[in-house]
């Protein structure tokens, strides 16, 4: 059976993992067996979902080190740099080929075999599917280096639009070969059994092409063609206790979304934050240009806010003096006095508040002098955030991509159908969205059989 | 773990040194006095030594604090821990097959670490690691260069012998967090009953320390154990000692003591420790220097046979005998030239010496060395050698740092350039029969090698005889006889002298051969009959050629040998 224990015996072998199925408590109790371990996963949220998961079971750090594949790879290329041919110090975009593939060349020296030797005796690798080309053959260099076993969920691999991505059953299968299959869905074991039942079958039904009928679960389906039918969003929103995630594919229609329900569910940004890049960009480049600052502040608070009615003008004049002298002295410290008042008023609702909090903070750290551009003062603050993680809301509304991972009490599907329609792993980003839910799910559609085409595995 | 390079600038006597140790588990260091050996190992400790360490003007070199300190050692053999990506792995420097280090390893060079110890006018020491990969460096902590296990072997052993905060010892009992918790438990158990012996942990540490401490030739009269050493003031770790039987090992002989300390710092280190021993031969009888110089040795084999960390030893020493039992890479010669510049180097790299260290390992303290070509010249000189000092204010050559060995014929020439490539101020003293090899020559010349010879392309028999007065001839044939007994030295002379009456005093001889003739004669009767090829008739014949050269100051034997006992006193 998939016991910790039977984990340290295995060597270059796949762990097959669905949603829930408790990975995490798997790789962090194997990890804390043994004397030496290194976890890697791909996202900062991961490695903080491990590492908790780890202080938990008392584990010293000194003993298991997590990393994200692309840190751990940077930490050796920067060590080595010459072995590593010279790749960039700080990789954006494409850089990341070179350095994955100098930290590929650095794995063949026999003295940085020797460092890995010394520094681990067991390498646990988690979120597989998600293993661009570069990083799987990193992978299988480190597992003719010290004893390696992988985790993932081919039925979670919805980065195909990716073409570096690699194929679990073409790649991986051959290079990992196949241990166990987690069969036990703990995540649902003490908020809704029949509920983890249901995802596991139509994962299951998913993977082999059947048709999903929603009438037949421990579900809710609401009949609807419109995804911005607020019934969905609305309906029972007092009873629903913890935390609630709206999932629709297409991340302007997730914004949108988020406007129409006026903030009462946030839509979240990307670690890249696009939006708030392009507005730290025109604010550094309208330097000499006061005006055009004001303009770029606009904009962002039009994507970020909404107000109850355009007529709700406030007799307050404090605020257009404020937009005023802003737009006069072009100030770090006249953005954010705008942007206090434009928030204390009584019809104003964020509903981007992720993006609006970061831009506030970023525009601060300009204010306060901590930061010299615009650009750097929101990376760094994205930079944070990849660290420390988002902070909890109650309600969301994002992409599937988005939300990989996270796991929320009450997950809402808006018009299902869309899903179906989407070009690339449309039946993996069914089952990742409906696996996010713990105790309940309400799924709308037009119809209540959604069929899927076979899925890419 | 093993020092692969030392490098030192201004620090005391040293302004500039570099040594390559070449990979040796054992280096011994020799030198004359003052050559600043012990600042070497100084000079190590202060890098690799996880104890802080104070430094004062006295510690720049000429007192000059405007020069900054620089210790640089370069480590190899790295144990795991050093080797992890969470302690050093990632500063990881390379050491090529030609001794030369790349900051950025190749796939070929050896994983080495670098240490650097810089000490400016504040006299505040920084420890770090050096690699240019990184625009910080790598400070290290105490605790960082504990991992490097050095000890050393110096006067204060006594510390070491007790359980003691950061004792050998203590280590031994137990290197994680139970240590503390363990002697704890140690101090209520000797409240109660000061009964060390029965915590187990002690009483291990102690039977380790002795097996090791029996096999280096410590002498155990009892058994040793912990127990508390009383009236040593405070009760902590370090009133419980080890102790031969009742008697604290604090008490014991000086070899004894250190032995037991060597012994107690072997058996705590698994990983290959570097240990430093000031003067290995101290307080111990020359068999009982070969005895631990011969475990140690066995130790490193084992260790190698079992694929384990060698660990290196690093030494100086005053003791021929210590040099007898080293193998001949071991040996590393210092040298100074003037006050500031000091140099190591490997005895072997300039040549063949394993014969010296083996036969006349006194040579190799000396400062000057005269290189005798044969088993007769080495007699003869060591006979001549007695009746110096009467000649010279009662001063022996060796007070004035002089030799005299073997150079075993043809390998004379290369041996006296291969010590004078080391420094010592070298002479050869060879037979001019044969020419001097055109490429010896040179060396010899490039090295400032004199080459005393007799004049005329004589060898020592021809010279003997053809400058001794028919007296001297008698007495040449007397040692002859006594060496040989006179019926064979008869046998030898009729068969050479045909018409010659032999059994007559020389100066008897009369034709038909003229004087010198009947001298060239013996002469070569000598050399066929091998009358002076051993050490013993050399030195027999030296009071006959003391007076031939009394006698006749012009021949060309007096010329050679009186250069001779010129080199080793005027121009000393």
């Amino acid at each position: 059976m998939s016991t910790p224990e039977a984990i340290l015996s295995l060597s270059r072998r796949a762990v097959i993992a669905p949603a829930g199925h408790g990975k995490t408590e798997l790789i962090a109790k194997a990890a804390a067996m043994g004397q030496r371990t290194l976890v890697l996963t791909h996202t900062h949220a991961g490695v903080h979902a491990i590492r908790a998961r780890l202080n938990r079971l008392v584990v010293l750090d000194r003993d298991v080190s997590v990393d994200t594949i692309a840190s751990w790879a940077c930490r050796y290329v920067q060590a080595f740099p010459r072995r590593a041919n010279q790749p960039p110090l700080n990789p954006r975009g494409r850089d990341w080929d070179a350095v994955y593939l100098g930290a590929l060349s650095l794995l063949s020296s026999p003295i940085v075999q020797q460092v890995i030797r010394a520094s681990y005796d067991r390498i646990l690798i988690d979120e597989y599917q998600d293993c661009e080309q570069y990083q799987h053959a990193i992978a299988m260099q480190l597992s003719c280096i010290v004893p390696t076993v992988i985790f993932g969920d081919p039925m979670q691999g919805i980065f195909e639009f990716v073409p570096s991505r690699i194929s679990w059953a073409n790649s991986v299968a051959n290079s990992f070969s196949h241990a166990y299959e987690l069969q036990v869905p703990h995540r649902w074991a003490s908020s809704n059994p029949d509920l983890g039942d249901w995802i596991a079958q139509t994962r299951q039904k998913l993977m082999n092409g059947q048709p999903i009928d929603l009438r037949d679960g421990p579900l809710t389906y609401v009949a609807t063609n419109n995804p911005f039918d607020m019934s969905l969003f609305f309906d029972g929103m007092e009873g629903r206790a913890g935390s609630t995630a709206a999932i629709y594919c297409w991340r302007r229609t997730c914004n949108e979304l988020a406007k129409v329900t006026r903030g009462a569910y946030q839509s979240i940004e990307e670690i890249a934050a696009q939006r708030l890049i392009e507005f730290a960009q025109a604010w550094d480049e309208a330097q000499a240009n006061p005006h055009l600052r004001g303009q770029a502040l606009r904009t962002l608070l039009e994507d970020v806010m909404t107000h109850a009615s355009a007529t709700s003008v406030t007799d307050d004049a404090a605020l257009p003096a404020a937009w005023c002298h802003f737009c006069q002295t072009g100030m770090a410290c006249d953005a954010l006095e705008v942007i206090k008042l434009e928030r204390a008023q009584e019809t104003a609702r964020a509903f981007r508040g992720e993006l609006l909090g970061d831009a506030r903070r970023a525009i601060g750290d300009v204010a306060a002098g901590r930061q010299s551009s615009m650009v750097a003062a929101c990376e760094a603050v994205r930079h944070r955030l990849s660290i420390v993680g988002r902070a909890p809301v109650a309600r969301t509304i994002s992409t599937p991509l988005l939300l990989k991972g996270l796991e929320f009490d009450h997950v809402l599907i808006p018009d299902a159908s869309h899903f179906v329609k989407q070009q690339f792993a449309a039946a993996k980003l069914f089952y990742v969205a409906i696996s996010r839910a713990k105790h309940s799910l309400t799924i709308s559609s037009p119809s209540p059989i959604l069929q899927f085409p076979l899925p890419n595995l | 773990m093993r020092i692969e390079r030392l490098s030192v600038r201004y620090f005391r006597g040293i302004k500039t040194l570099e040594w390559s140790l070449k990979g040796q588990p054992i280096c011994c260091l020799i030198g004359a006095g003052d050559s600043a050996k012990t600042t070497v190992l100084d000079a190590a400790e202060a890098a690799l030594s996880p104890r802080w360490i104070t430094f004062n003007e006295a510690d720049f070199h000429e007192v000059d604090t405007s020069q900054e300190i620089l210790i640089e050692v370069t480590i190899g053999e790295l144990s795991n821990t050093l080797l992890a990506d969470g302690r050093f792995g990632l500063y990881l420097r390379g050491l090529a097959e030609d001794g030369s280090i790349n900051d950025e390893p190749e796939d070929s060079d050896q994983p080495v670490l670098t240490v650097r110890l810089s000490v400016d006018a504040t006299m505040e020491p920084v420890w770090s690691l050096v690699c240019d990969r990184y625009a910080e460096p790598r400070i290290l902590s105490n605790r960082d260069r504990g991992m490097f296990c050095l000890v050393r072997l110096a006067g204060d052993e006594a510390r070491h012998l007790t359980w003691t905060q950061g004792s050998v010892l203590s280590k031994i009992t137990g290197a994680n967090d139970e240590t503390a918790q363990l002697l704890a438990q140690a101090y209520r158990t000797a409240r109660t009953s000061a009964n060390l012996k029965s915590v187990a942990e002690l009483s291990m540490a102690a039977g380790a320390a002795e097996k090791a401490a029996r096999k280096l030739g410590a002498y155990v009269s009892s058994e040793y154990g912990p127990d508390l050493e009383l009236g040593r003031g405070r009760f902590n770790a370090g009133a419980i000692a080890l102790h031969d039987g009742l008697v604290p090992l604090r008490l014991a002989g000086l070899g004894t003591r250190r032995l037991a300390t060597l012994a107690v710092q072997r058996s705590a280190i698994s990983e290959g420790a570097i240990v430093l021993v000031d003067e290995l031969e101290q307080g111990l009888e020359p068999h009982r220097v070969m005895g631990a110089m011969a475990q140690l040795r066995k130790w490193q084999a084992e260790a190698e046979k079992d694929n384990l960390p060698r660990g290196q030893i690093l030494m100086t020493t005053h003791s021929d005998v210590v040099i007898g039992e080293l193998p001949p890479p071991a040996l590393f010669v210092m040298h100074r030239k003037d006050q500031s510049l000091s140099g190591i180097k490997q005895a072997c790299a300039g040549g063949d010496l394993s014969r010296i260290m083996k036969h006349a390992p006194r040579a190799l303290f000396a400062r000057r060395i005269l290189v005798c070509e044969g088993a007769t010249e080495l007699g003869l000189m060591l006979g001549l050698r007695q009746t110096y000092a009467g000649r010279h204010d009662n001063v022996p050559i060796e007070q004035l740092g002089g030799a005299i060995i073997n150079g075993q014929g043809a390998a004379a020439p290369p041996l006296a350039a291969a010590l004078a490539w080391l420094g010592y101020q070298v002479a050869l003293f060879r037979d001019s029969d044969r020419p001097l090899d055109q490429k010896w020559a040179g060396y010899l010349s490039k090295y400032q090698v004199p080459v005393l010879e007799y004049m005329n392309a004589m060898n020592t028999e021809q010279a003997v005889f053809l400058s001794a007065p028919d007296a001297s001839v008698e007495d040449l044939l007397t040692v002859v006889k006594e060496g040989i007994s006179e019926a064979t030295l008869l046998d030898h002379l009729r068969g050479a002298f045909p018409r010659t009456p032999v059994e007559e005093d020389f100066s008897e001889w009369g034709p038909p051969l003229n004087a010198i003739a009947h001298r060239l004669a013996l002469a070569n009767l000598a050399i066929k009959m091998k009358w002076f090829k051993n050490e013993e008739r050399g030195r027999a014949i030296a009071p006959a050629v003391l007076n031939i050269i009394q006698e006749n100051a012009a021949s060309a034997l007096a010329q050679c040998l009186l250069n001779i006992e010129q080199w080793f006193y005027v121009d000393a």
